[in-house]
């Protein structure tokens, strides 16, 4: 079990997938040209520690901005922790006025089964 | 003038102007191969640019969300030997911002756009939703990841103002011309 973390760029978001705390934060923007790429190391870091018998996951979503193929991408990253069987909250936050933003998070809780918190935070 | 203009040298392209805004203000003109670096630099222009208007959050971020979709439509769909007829716009007119993008297709490709953009402008704003929530849903993946949410997407941030036209460029080949208008009514 490894911690993993990347800086956010222009594109991409900061991440930090840790162990203990077990968290998981992707905050910034993520509009990469090639999601899947990006996403996959963390797709690998969720099927590598998450299981039925762990802690509860804590998943912390700041997002600016993402394009639609990170959108699939996150979708495949919150499934993939649901499939596990590890239990997990989402934490949405979203910019109050950014009703966008909460709507993406509305559609997000519809599909998967995690509790999701959708967070409102001031805009900045 | 505001914004940026990259130009290569070319022949005179006219834009069309069925879906052209007569009130307003050309904000930026791109012609050229749409890279990674282009895209970053127009996203960076277009956030700098919505952040400076009277305008509510959602529709400054708005303005940003449609440009980063419209030029990453660009990106992994406008061929790469077609710089002269890759295009994308911004024009600022008293009440939206309009974008609007070029690029070369053929006639399976002009179907194909034509149908899923006319089927989308079909529904209505909740039914879109739906229909988004669907694609995200489902398994599918296009080769970039997206999996055809990108319309959907556009559609849904500019409340169903997108326009799709086609201009005759050669034989079994249009140029697809994309113009999205984002309501930027000032507070």
């Amino acid at each position: 079990m490894n911690d993993f973390r990347l800086d956010g760029t222009s594109k991409t978001p900061k991440v930090e997938l840790t162990v203990n705390p077990f968290a998981m934060h992707l905050s910034g923007r993520s509009i990469p040209e090639n999601s899947i790429e990006f996403y996959r190391p963390l797709m690998d870091w969720v099927a590598t520690n998450c299981d039925a018998g762990k802690p509860r996951l804590e998943i912390n979503i700041r997002l600016e901005y993402f394009n639609t193929s990170s959108s699939k991408c996150l979708m495949d990253l919150l499934k993939r922790v649901e499939s596990s069987g590890n239990e997990a909250v989402v934490n949405w936050f979203y910019e109050e006025d950014d009703e966008d933003m909460l709507e993406a998070g509305e559609d997000y809780d519809e599909i998967i089964e995690l509790p999701f918190r959708l967070i409102a935070t001031e805009a900045h | 003038m505001n914004g940026v203009i990259c130009a290569q040298t070319g022949p005179v392209f006219v834009w069309p102007t069925t879906s052209w805004p007569e009130d307003g203000r050309l904000e930026c003109s791109f012609q050229g191969c749409v890279t990674a670096g282009i895209t970053d630099m127009l996203v960076r222009w277009l956030e700098d640019r919505s952040l400076q208007q009277p305008i509510r959050l959602r529709q400054q971020k708005r303005m940003v969300r449609v440009g980063t979709e419209l030029l990453q439509n660009l990106f992994h769909h406008a061929p790469p030997d077609s710089a002269l007829e890759t295009r994308f716009l911004v024009v600022a007119t008293p009440e939206s911002w309009v974008i609007s993008t070029c690029n070369r297709v053929d006639s399976e490709t002009r179907h194909n756009l034509e149908n899923r953009v006319q089927r989308m402008k079909s529904l209505t704003p909740e039914e879109r939703r739906q229909s988004q929530r669907l694609s995200l849903a489902q398994g599918t993946r296009s080769r970039h990841g997206g999996g055809g949410v990108g319309f959907q997407e556009i559609l849904r941030k500019t409340d169903g103002h997108l326009h799709l036209e086609f201009l005759p460029f050669a034989p079994d080949t249009w140029l697809a011309i994309f113009t999205a208008q984002i309501d930027a009514t000032h507070e």
